[in-house]
């Protein structure tokens, strides 16, 4: 793969500012990543965050509405809201880039607080909440394992909040004492992806940015999560068809040597029709109907979760079984199929990178955790992991004491 | 000097459109090959056009499973080579079966094309139909539908089009559990034989290639094979519709929220107004500074989205809406979208609404040309909708004439609140009290 060029830059407010040129089209990719997540979150104000991300959005000191401007030069945008971050990005016409500096800068500088806007975006988001994770079967199967897999650390509970009372609790004054805690230049970093040039950018940060002060940030050491001693289970019963299990294990956070290992694992399980969980337990077995194993890259140490629904007919036991044999089976992992989730690794890559969006996203990511290199680093780490490392990580991290499972029943007799 | 936040820069015109070239081949058997040199990636995504689907099948799902069952083995190579060697390159293949036509996309870096042009020749042209992954591949699709089953979302999309160009229409037609159930092996055999066998109606590649090697590659494995290139016709085009106005309940217990999906007919993608139509719909519902989204989430706060777009099929096409509401706002929505409607066709659009809606949808089309497996899927569509490449950038010349007495025009012209088809899943009774309309249970 190629190397991704940019250059970097930090104003003396702290602002951080990377470029990636890229002159295929007329196009820009504006990324502003702020340092601040749900896992900075009070624990009785849960999916402030994310509330705060979407009061973004409802104008700022000088311009009272922020999307019809940048609709009006041709351009789109939204966020998103993790963990560990909120992240705002715009796509425009690359003539039009300036637009995109105003919009942002004004809205770092001071956002127009209205009682109407907060209540709003309250009743939207609760809105969202019931969406995406109430009005779903087994939507809220990850709600219920977060809990059950950290015991102190903030990532016990998700982005969108603990409960939808938290929500409904926030004020005007939570949302002032954020904005100025963590909507500050020395807490954010800029990327800017596509056609034009690091010194416009540059020059361009500077006036729009440069006069926005630094702020005092609320920034606390997180609570550190103390090692798992044993297997943790919980059941819960409702309304679904089938029995959903829903396993995680503890494993380090983005930045650790151990992440590459332990992200292949996740392809070797389930990446493709040719992953091992897939193939034994969906296509040979027939125990489950559908498997997936997912790692999270959490900044703080994160879990792979592997998540399965057990086809009628068969037992939690089995499938329990199933999955261990599969994971013995992967320790043994042959070159060929290790060759292939590598191979793999570099086609995603590829084509992950066709997206400006995906650039910059990756850039800021970086930056955010101390190193933009990351973004070239990334594949060339998969490509070094080796058997023996799989064998190490899998005995280290993927062990029954170190694993928190949620049995989802079904409320009607199988 | 004060720097003014207050005024926006300066805003120049957007930038000219420019839409990369389209080279037109034929292998030796005839089958036409569409070649696009874009990206800065070393990929290559090659689209595999068929002329099959809903409006070309004697009993839905056919098309679909068809297809889908062509990658679970064929005379060389079982289910889990092909996959562990499609897997080994870094290769994928997508398979797309919908109204008019079934697309097989296979996207691999460019290095490791041969290889994976060998297992496509065996999957297109070598599939085994084997009995034993149909049924491992029915009873595995019956046990997610019955997962998704339990979703608002889904009952209100398998509905919809029924209801909307009626059940016997190709395009109110849906691959749900029932129709799956009814399907058998050797009725695949026959669907393939009939609608694969021949070959592919074209080949469209995109990304970054040697065209000669590409050729080459293409010419070997896919140049000797039967080629009929004949026009197999589609039932759409003298299929009946039959739409059901009004209001169609589907209750699911327990639930939260509702999805409301309301619609009526309109007008083909090819059709000369559908452009400008596109223009009236983004205004209406279009985008997140559409006036649905701005009156029914921005002011009301009653739901997380709410939206609208203009479908244009082959033969037909239709406007739909939908969102997910909480119960309680089931009516109010309701009656919004239709005094939103109205307002379209009673009042002329503002120049200033006019203006940020048009740039914003040039902008957009400028915008999604970015990657390779975008600007594949924009000449797919020409090709499939029968449209000229020349018409890629139609909009960049038709939409900047528009003015609000257009937009009037238009909306009075196609929209129709009165012969809505409203389709609500989830909490029943609240737009009927006294429980007129059709009302069917779902488990």
């Amino acid at each position: 793969m190629k190397k991704i060029e940019y250059q970097q830059f930090q104003l003396n407010n702290g602002l951080r500012i990377l470029v990636h040129e890229a002159r295929h089209i007329p196009k820009v990719v504006v990324n502003l990543l702020y340092k601040v997540g749900a896992r900075d979150e009070d624990p009785s104000l849960t999916g402030f965050a994310h509330l705060f991300e979407h009061l973004m959005f409802s104008g700022s000191k000088n311009i009272p509405s922020y999307d019809t401007p940048l609709q009006k030069v041709g351009g789109e945008n939204n966020a998103f809201t993790t963990n560990d971050i909120t992240n705002y990005y715009l796509s425009l016409p690359s003539n039009q880039l300036e637009t995109a500096f105003w919009l942002e800068s004004d809205r770092m500088l001071e956002l127009d607080f209205s009682q109407r806007n907060l209540d709003i975006q309250k009743s939207v988001v609760i809105e969202e909440f019931k969406q995406r994770y109430l009005n779903q079967p087994y939507g809220d199967a990850h709600l219920l394992l977060r809990p059950l897999h950290y015991q102190v650390h903030p990532y016990r509970w998700p982005t969108i909040g603990m409960e939808l009372s938290h929500i409904e609790q926030a004020t005007l004054e939570d949302v002032q004492k954020f904005f100025y805690g963590y909507y500050a230049p020395n807490n954010a970093t800029l990327v800017v992806v596509g056609d034009t040039k690091a010194d416009t950018v540059f020059k361009l940060a500077e006036k729009w940015f440069g006069d926005i002060p630094q702020r005092v940030l609320l920034k606390k050491p997180l609570p550190i999560e103390p090692p798992q001693q044993e297997a943790r289970i919980k059941t819960v019963t409702k309304e679904v068809p089938y029995i959903g299990v829903y396993k995680a294990w503890h494993i380090p956070g983005r930045m650790h040597p151990d992440y590459y290992a332990l992200d292949l694992i996740t392809d070797l399980l389930s990446g493709g029709r040719s992953g091992k969980l897939y193939q034994a337990l969906v296509k040979e077995q027939q125990i489950a109907h559908q498997v997936q194993a997912f790692s999270w890259n959490a900044y703080d140490p994160g879990m792979i979760s592997l998540d399965g629904k057990i086809a009628p007919g068969h037992t939690i036991a089995e499938y329990e079984f199933a999955v261990q044999q599969v994971l013995e089976e992967v320790m043994e992992v042959s070159e060929k199929d290790l060759q292939r989730v590598k191979n793999k690794a570099e086609s995603s890559a590829e084509m992950e990178f066709t997206s400006l969006m995906n650039v910059g996203l990756g850039l800021a990511i970086g930056d955010s955790l101390g190193n933009p290199e990351l973004i070239n680093q990334t594949l060339p780490s998969y490509l070094q992991v080796t058997k023996a490392d799989i064998q190490r990580v899998i005995s280290t991290y993927l062990i029954p004491k170190n694993s928190s499972t949620l049995y989802y029943q079904p409320n009607h007799a199988a | 000097m004060q720097l003014d936040r207050s005024t926006p820069p300066s805003a120049g015109p957007l930038p000219a459109p420019n839409f990369p070239a389209i080279q037109r081949y034929k292998l030796s058997n005839g089958l036409p090959v569409y070649c696009i040199s874009f990206g800065t990636e070393d990929l290559v995504e090659l689209q595999f056009n068929y002329a099959a689907g809903h409006s070309r099948e004697s009993q839905t799902g056919l098309a679909n499973l068809t297809s889908r069952m062509m990658i679970e083995g064929t005379r060389s190579y079982d289910s889990l080579a092909l996959s562990e060697m499609l897997d080994f390159y870094g290769a994928s293949i997508d398979i797309e079966s919908g109204f008019e036509s079934t697309t097989f996309s296979l996207t691999s870096l460019t290095k490791h094309l041969t290889p994976s042009l060998e297992l496509l020749e065996e999957i297109l042209f070598g599939p085994t139909f084997q009995e034993h992954e149909f049924k491992i591949y029915i009873q595995r699709s019956l046990q997610q539908l019955e997962v998704e089953e339990q979703k608002t979302t889904y009952i209100a999309r398998k509905n919809f089009s029924r209801h909307l160009f009626g059940a016997d229409h190709p395009y109110g037609r849906f691959t749900g559990k029932s129709e799956i159930i009814q399907i058998r092996l050797p009725q695949l055999v026959q669907y393939y034989a009939e609608y694969f066998a021949q070959g592919p109606q074209f080949i469209l590649a995109c990304g970054r290639f040697d065209t000669e090697v590409l050729l080459d590659g293409l010419e070997h494995y896919f140049g000797k094979n039967i080629y009929s290139g004949k026009n197999i016709p589609s039932a759409a085009q003298s299929s009946m519709v039959l739409s059901a106005a009004g209001i169609h309940e589907y209750p699911i217990k327990d639930t939260l929220q509702s999805t409301i999906r309301a619609g009526h007919l309109a007008i083909p993608r090819n059709h000369a107004d559908f452009n400008r139509l596109q223009l009236v719909n983004l205004i209406f519902g279009g985008y997140f500074g559409s006036r649905l989204m701005k009156n029914i989430r921005e002011e009301k706060g009653y739901t997380y989205g709410i939206g609208s777009s203009l479908t244009g099929l082959r033969y037909s096409g239709y406007l739909g809406i939908s969102t997910d509401v909480a119960n309680e706002y089931i009516a109010p929505v309701k009656h919004e979208i239709i005094f939103e409607m109205q307002r379209m066709q009673r009042e002329l659009v503002g120049r200033e609404e006019l203006d940020t809606a048009r740039n914003y949808f040039l902008g957009i089309l400028l915008s999604r040309r970015e990657t390779l497996f975008q600007i594949g899927e924009i000449v797919r569509n020409a090709l499939s909708n029968e449209l000229e490449f020349s018409d890629i950038d139609k909009a960049f010349r038709e939409l900047p004439e528009m003015t609000p007495e257009d937009i009037q025009t238009l909306a009075r012209k196609y929209f129709h609140p009165e012969q809505l088809v409203w389709v609500i899943a989830g909490k029943s009774g609240a737009l009927t009290p006294t429980s007129t309309s059709n009302s069917f249970t779902s488990n």
